[in-house]
């Protein structure tokens, strides 16, 4: 009895009919493909624009360096030729 | 077909989806045992299709690949729908009913959604399953998979997919002896 049964189960599992896709299936999944690419090119855009920001703030920090990197430098040479010109006691007038 | 669907070509990316349609709902179908989660599972294979499909390296059939993905997409809802019954049943034991009801969307998992006793008692039979075993015996009762196909979607050989499907219906057997003991 209980073996019949457990075919019985068995066979309903074997003869389940395949199912067709309801009429709204292709709706609904336009749907959800059309939000998957906006939040896909947005993810570019997001990527793009924290891209650039990087590469301006790295460019503005070259800059900086640069432009102070040469005041420093012609403020040490003049500091130098004092020096040098003090040691070998050359009137600077 | 790879080719344009790697170049994002909507015209055949549509194509494939009419291909397939039916057969991976059908898949998700005998994995969940329920229409509407069939459903919902077999549109978010065609949009992991569309996200990955750049990395599909064509190691094997496009087919196998797009069945590997519904295997393991349904496997992942069962997985969330075991999570959300355990803690449902927690909630219950502990007299929130309210966390249970509204944990479980409403109602607990399975019990309306598979209508008859005999689905809700292998349902029962199947979850007990190894993975492997589960995926080898589920492909097996869809009508188009052979053992050669089932063990390219598995990565696995035939005599291992025969001998999956045999220790599942064994284990079945004994599970549903078990159940109906109860």
């Amino acid at each position: 009895m209980k073996s019949q049964h457990i075919n019985k189960i068995l066979e309903e599992f074997d003869a389940l009919e395949n199912i067709s896709p309801s009429e709204s299936w292709d709706l609904v999944f336009q749907k959800k493909l059309h939000a998957t690419r906006l939040s896909k090119s947005n993810t570019i855009i997001k990527i793009n624009t924290l891209m650039l920001i990087l590469v301006t703030l790295n460019i503005a920090y070259i800059w900086n360096t640069v432009t102070n990197d040469k005041l420093e430098v012609n403020e040490n040479r003049g500091f130098n030729l004092e020096t040098i010109s003090n040691e070998l006691l050359i009137p600077q007038n | 077909m790879i080719k344009k669907l790697k170049s994002n070509d909507n015209e055949v990316f549509n194509e494939l989806v009419i291909l397939y349609k039916n057969r991976v709902i059908n898949t998700c179908y005998r994995f969940l045992l329920n229409k509407n989660d069939a459903e919902d599972v077999s549109q978010e294979v065609f949009i992991e299709i569309f996200q990955s499909i750049k990395s599909f390296r064509g190691d094997s059939k496009l087919s196998t690949w797009i069945f590997r993905i519904a295997v393991s997409k349904s496997l992942d809802e069962i997985k969330k729908r075991n999570r959300k019954k355990r803690i449902s049943s927690i909630a219950q034991t502990l007299h929130l009913d309210d966390v249970a009801h509204w944990i479980s969307g409403g109602k607990m998992p399975d019990e309306d959604l598979i209508a008859s006793d005999n689905m809700a008692q292998i349902n029962k039979a199947l979850n007990k399953l190894p993975e492997n075993q589960r995926i080898a015996f589920t492909l097996s009762k869809i009508d188009g998979f052979n053992n050669l196909e089932i063990s390219e979607i598995m990565k696995t050989t035939t005599i291992a997919v025969e001998s999956l499907i045999y220790r599942a219906k064994k284990k079945i057997t004994a599970d549903l002896e078990h159940i109906l003991k109860k």
